[in-house]
């Protein structure tokens, strides 16, 4: 990709070279052609001047004078023709030097006479040639300069549009307020930021109302999802039902739990979007951690892993208690869920990083998407699907680095925290 | 057990409604802020089910108001919202419990008796079923004056079982009572199984009638009636 500068400055110079070039020819051309005319002129007034010397003088006196014209009898009238040729320089070095002659019948008397006057060109060449490199190089300079500072003057005007680009860069939806697009005297530029501005705002606007209304949604749905919980417990305590009907029973009552399980956590997972967890806190970030490694001790037992823990004490972190409760136990109900029945599992707290890992089979879906909502394990239908998304959005919500690892050799699935945070 | 019930959606209203009346209590059903405020007034209850998003108001101020009244009755706040900060408010206010949509009406069930129990035992009260006597506050049981060494768990399980003697339990019901939310259900249930099974177990070890039984796969009973 190239960018409009060079783009700009590419094109201004070769259209200054190609207008550099053609010019120079031209004005070579234009004034060798100049030259040979005033050289014409010269060789027909020495031509004339010798006609008339001719007439007035004797024909005898032609032998005395030098042979420039030359003055030769002929019987024949040629019509007068200019020529170029060369003349060997017998002083310098017999160097050919160019030159311009010109033939013409006159007659004298009843005699017809052949004139040929010769001018060499040498010095007329090297003025044209002169003249003609003092052009070009003035030219060339002209174009630098009109280059130079035609860039320097484009590269400032569009200094707002690179500051516009590199905030737009930044911008993010769920930042709280609109970056500050850099005024400019520009009207282009002010259209431009003004456009922007109000595109930005309304792409803000319709997010906060598609989060809104999640959040709403999640809401109502937790009435007619404890209307429907209610009914079925009542309906399991009728006496009239065989074991068949109890069977169904257990099976509705499974997926409405699974359903206001997935509510709960597709609210919670909104509400945290929202940022309505505002009352961050030093957290003692070790002792709660002991505190749930303790509630899941009996659940990593029951699968039979063997469990490792090294928590080192006083690691605070600033964070809303609730989340930070979501954030550990998610990692934890995922290392025991998915953890291979009597593999092992980690969980390892420093000052700097948190990694809680288990062994078990590599993903079955691309580990970039691990994070992503509702991506599961086929083999594992009934998990919502959002317990890592909750993980990944409550890291981000605090600036912590969260990575995902796999290690094939101990085939091992690592997750890690990093406990300083990087700039939100 | 007078029990003013103040929820707004008839459906869950009515089911509540009929599951506590089986459970013998005598249940009256208000769905509006007005109403409730003047049945308070006019009446005494032992306990209120509150639902905290009302057509006409919030049912927080309803609380606040009987506290600043220094009322002795119970309240279990019922709500959609299950924010912290909105559950805090909620006990801050002087509910004596917390609720979020969708609960299983066991679960109220057991939470009420507990709220009946403290307001009107002050926690010291024992609680009998059939050979077993519970100090719920002590976390102990006994039968015929041996103690039976159970953990917390099993402990918490034995106490929603005997909150609701006679009633079927779906296994879910059971499972999120002692753990919530902390595992997914399906892992819950095989959980619950070996729970239930070492609780069995130690009951019938020390002597105690097998009182629970496992119903259709579908969930458990507890009863005490041969």
């Amino acid at each position: 990709m190239i960018s409009l500068f060079s783009q700009t400055a590419r094109n201004l110079l070769l259209t200054a070279l190609a207008i550099a070039l053609i010019g120079s020819l031209g004005f070579y051309t234009l004034i060798h052609r100049t030259i040979r005319h005033e050289v014409d002129e010269i060789l027909e007034a020495q031509i004339s001047q010798t006609e008339r010397q001719l007439q007035h003088q004797l024909p005898a006196l032609l032998a005395g004078r030098n042979d420039n014209p030359r003055i030769m009898l002929t019987s024949e009238v040629v019509r007068p023709t200019f020529s170029d040729s060369t003349l060997i320089d017998s002083l310098n070095d017999q160097q050919p030097i160019p030159i311009r002659q010109l033939k013409k019948t006159v007659s004298v008397g009843n005699q017809l006479y052949l004139m040929t006057a010769q001018l060499p060109y040498y010095e007329f060449n090297e003025l044209a040639r002169e003249m003609s490199v003092g052009v070009i190089l003035g030219f060339l300079i002209l174009m630098g300069l009109s280059v130079t500072i035609g860039l320097s003057m484009s590269r400032r005007l569009w200094r707002p549009f690179h500051a516009t680009v590199e905030l737009l860069g930044d911008f993010r939806l769920d930042q709280p307020v609109n970056p500050v697009l850099p005024a400019s005297r520009i009207r282009e530029f002010s259209r431009l930021n003004h456009s922007l501005n109000e595109l930005m705002q309304k792409l803000r606007r319709q997010f906060s109302l598609q989060k809104q209304f999640t959040e709403n949604a999640s809401h109502e749905l937790q009435t007619p999802l404890a209307v429907a919980t209610a009914e079925l417990d009542l309906l399991m305590q009728s006496e009239q039902l065989t074991e068949q009907d109890h069977d169904h029973l257990q099976r509705a009552t499974t997926a409405i739990s699974r359903l206001s399980q997935l509510n709960r956590s597709l609210l919670l997972l909104t509400q945290v979007e929202n940022d309505q967890f505002s009352d961050d806190a030093p957290l003692d970030i070790s002792t709660l951690l002991q505190q749930y490694v303790g509630e899941y001790a009996p659940f990593f037992e029951h699968k039979q892993l063997t469990f490792r823990a090294s928590i080192a004490d006083g690691v605070w972190l600033r964070i809303n208690r609730q989340l930070a409760g979501v954030l550990l136990t998610n990692l934890l109900k995922n290392a025991v869920r998915h953890g291979r029945a009597g593999g092992e599992v980690m969980v390892e707290l420093t000052a700097a990083t948190l990694v809680i890992s288990n062994s078990g089979e590599v993903l079955p879906f691309p580990a970039d998407t691990l994070f992503n909502r509702f991506v599961k394990d086929p083999a594992r239908p009934d998990s919502t699907g959002l317990g890592l998304a909750l993980v990944k959005q409550i890291c981000d919500r605090y600036g912590l680095l969260l990575t995902y690892t796999y290690d094939v050799v101990t085939s091992r699935h690592s997750f890690r925290i990093d406990l300083v945070p990087q700039a939100v | 057990m007078k029990i003013l019930l103040i929820e707004d959606e008839p459906g869950l209203q009515s089911a509540v409604q009929h599951y506590l009346t089986r459970e013998g209590y005598t249940v009256t059903t208000v769905d509006t802020y007005r109403q409730a405020a003047e049945k308070v007034h006019d009446y005494d209850y032992d306990c209120l089910i509150v639902d905290l998003m009302l057509p006409d108001g919030n049912g927080l101020n309803l609380v606040r108001e009987l506290k600043k009244q220094q009322s002795t009755v119970g309240i279990i706040v019922v709500t959609a919202k299950d924010a912290l900060s909105d559950k805090l408010t909620g006990l801050d206010a002087g509910a004596d419990d917390y609720l979020t949509k969708p609960f299983h009406l066991s679960e109220l069930n057991a939470r009420l008796r507990s709220v009946l129990r403290r307001r009107l035992f002050g926690g010291q009260a024992t609680i009998q079923a059939g050979e077993l006597t519970l100090w719920p506050d002590q976390q102990r049981v006994s039968i015929h004056d041996t103690d039976i060494k159970l953990t917390g768990k099993e402990y918490e399980i034995l106490l929603f079982f005997i909150a609701n003697a006679d009633r079927l339990l779906s296994k879910s019901a059971i499972a999120e009572h002692v753990w919530g939310d902390a595992m997914d259900m399906a892992d819950l249930h095989e959980f619950l199984y070996t729970h239930v099974k070492n609780l069995r177990r130690k009951l019938v070890a020390a002597g105690c009638p097998d009182y629970i039984q496992n119903r259709y796969g579908a969930g458990y009973i507890f009863s005490t009636r041969p």
